[in-house]
């Protein structure tokens, strides 16, 4: 007991909010396990805005599921703040992720404020009524994600962007050291692919959030992120700073439209 | 809005569904004088034992099932829109009714060919219930199974009308081998009516309508963190099997016992919560559940008052009723979530 006690204080690192360990992801058909992804090892930090990049159809949504509980990994591990995710109730879970996902919200006559305080559903009892400290921190969401002029707007009505920006606030109200976003940009106009992008990259420098993104817009995704998770189109997985990923030449191979420039330090994309 | 307008809304509700009840009792084919039902009720003697009898034994069982049915179809409608995240989701469009007259016809089969009258007093109505409900419940089911399978949410409600449709078929050729008595019966059932439910019949229907609310009352929360998607309430820490369960035992507890009772009404489950959504601006079903359940049952008694045809001795069937009122309100949806 005491033995492992100690185990589990030495693997647990308080900056390391996520851990893969020799992953394999995929899904079930019938009798039949199809692998999309193996051997895959990552890391995500406090403070970390992470991309994941990758042609369609390399698995960047299967690993979102698996990395999320939606679908159970094939193989491997994965740690969350240090604790087995298969071990980990769905209520404790809702407190460690939260999740925007590409599904469309079309509820009729929801409120973005009230969507917004659905996120405090795991905190509050059975009887669903919000608390002085749920209010606080639903507006805090509202706040920080700018959406004070929306709060009254149904959702149907919104802007794609807006909707967008909803849902983030949703997932902020939720309140958990990681934020997973499958194709947070995808679309949106370019101006709202910059606020979108630039208001991900202030919840993880300000609020200290372990953000993980998916998303096809390399340029945007290069220009932002800290690090970057890549899965080549022959179905290899690698980790790196952009630098790092930039110099072993992985970017170029999982995207042959992109040169390294060496002197700039910046990618050209060659038309 | 703001708490207090719903405070405001809710007691206004309340005041109506009082008002419409009483006077659903008042009127009917039979003119009894207001004094005397009065006296009735405050349990005063009376010269006139077949107004007592009309008013206590007819009147007063016939109000409290619109009312219970209204509640209950309402109620039953809202969940599965929300469960079915389709806002043209009812019991009647998702063939839940129509798995119940399924039931109900086999029962009618039965009873033809074994010579047991299972269409009439208690054990019949036990009977009626039981197989209205495993009917009703099977499509259901089967709509589920469905929907797991198909995410596409037109798909699965274009399969509901299927089975619909399939059901009807089944209980076509159920009437053909059926006799010319129990037949009448049927059609007389499937014409749908809050008159020919009797107190035996109330005191199953009621508890069994209570039980199906009190749960979908407290589905409140989980509803509306569904609304967003199976997915999204995984991850808000919503045990996502659980509670389709439950909300599919609640909504079909609630449409199959009065199906069974009152015989398939339209549209009413379809039409309130869109009215509720609407008049309250919300989709909070905290707000909604209760809301749907007064709207319900003044809109069920509304119908009901309206079928006496006050003032003649004529009355129509209630679906008639439900139908004129709830079409105008599902072409009105369809228009307002046209997207441009």
């Amino acid at each position: 007991m005491d033995n492992n006690k100690k185990q589990e204080i030495l693997v647990e690192s308080p900056e390391k909010n996520l851990e893969l360990t020799n992953l394999s992801i995929g899904y079930a058909t019938g009798r039949k396990n199809v692998t999309v992804l193996s051997s895959v090892n990552a890391s995500l930090y406090k403070g970390e805005l992470v991309s994941m990049l990758g042609p369609n159809g390399a698995g960047k949504s299967t690993l979102i599921k698996t990395i999320t509980g939606i679908l159970p990994p094939l193989f491997g591990d994965i740690k969350i703040s240090g604790r087995s995710l298969n071990s980990i109730s769905a209520k404790d879970l809702a407190a460690k992720i939260s999740i925007v996902l590409t599904d469309r919200v079309e509820a009729d006559m929801l409120t973005a404020e009230t969507l917004v305080s659905f996120g405090r559903y795991s905190y509050v009892g059975w009887t669903g009524r919000l608390n002085q400290e749920d209010y606080k921190v639903i507006e805090e969401a509202i706040e920080i994600t700018g959406i004070q002029k929306l709060r009254k707007n149904f959702v149907s009505r919104l802007s794609d962007g807006e909707k967008q920006k909803v849902m983030i606030a949703r997932a902020v109200a939720q309140q958990t050291p990681i934020m997973i976003l499958d194709e947070p940009t995808a679309f949106l106009d370019l101006p709202n692919k910059i606020m979108i992008m630039r208001l991900l990259k202030r919840l993880a420098r300000d609020f200290s959030k372990t953000i993980l993104i998916s998303t096809h817009d390399l340029e945007l995704a290069l220009q932002t992120v800290d690090k970057a998770w890549l899965i080549s189109a022959d179905k290899r997985f690698f980790e790196g700073t952009l630098q790092e990923l930039a110099v072993n030449g992985s970017i170029q191979k999982a995207f042959p439209q992109v040169e390294f420039d060496q002197n700039s330090g910046k990618f050209i994309f060659s038309v | 809005m703001s708490n207090l307008n719903y405070k405001y809304y809710f007691f206004l509700s309340a005041f109506l569904v009082v008002l419409l009840f009483m006077l659903d009792v008042l009127i009917g084919s039979v003119a009894i004088p207001w004094n005397v039902t009065m006296d009735v009720f405050t349990c005063r003697p009376v010269e006139n034992v077949t107004w007592k009898t009309i008013l206590i034994d007819f009147r007063l069982p016939k109000a409290i099932t619109a009312l219970f049915a209204g509640v209950a179809l309402s109620v039953s409608g809202l969940q599965m829109q929300t469960l079915f995240r389709n806002p043209l989701a009812g019991p009647y469009v998702l063939g839940v009714t129509s798995g119940a007259s399924l039931g109900v016809a086999l029962v009618l089969l039965v009873s033809s060919y074994s010579g047991y009258a299972l269409l009439s007093g208690i054990t019949g109505s036990i009977g009626v219930v039981g197989a209205a409900f495993a009917g009703g419940m099977l499509v259901l089911l089967l709509i589920l199974w469905v929907s797991t399978k198909i995410q596409n949410n037109t798909t699965i409600l274009i399969l509901g009308l299927m089975f619909g449709q399939f059901t009807n078929a089944i209980v076509g050729v159920l009437q053909y081998f059926s006799n010319a008595q129990d037949l009448k019966g049927f059609i007389i059932w499937s014409m749908g009516s809050f008159g020919n439910v009797v107190w035996d019949e109330v005191a199953v229907l009621v508890p069994i309508v209570t039980i199906a609310l009190i749960i979908a009352f407290v589905l409140s929360k989980q509803l509306n963190v569904l609304l967003l998607g199976e997915s999204y309430a995984k991850s808000m820490g919503v045990n996502v099997a659980a509670s389709r369960l439950k909300i599919i035992v609640s909504t079909g507890l609630l449409a199959a016992s009065v199906t069974a009772f009152c015989g398939p009404i339209a549209f009413l489950g379809l039409a309130i919560p869109h009215l509720v959504r609407s008049a309250f601006n919300t989709a909070d079903h905290r707000i909604l559940t209760p809301a749907t359940a007064l709207w319900g049952a003044m809109f069920a008694l509304l119908c009901d008052i309206v079928a006496q045809l006050p003032g003649t001795d004529e009355t129509l069937p209630i679906n008639a009723v439900t139908s004129i009122i709830g079409a105008p309100v599902v072409i009105w949806i369809i228009i307002k979530n046209r997207k441009y």
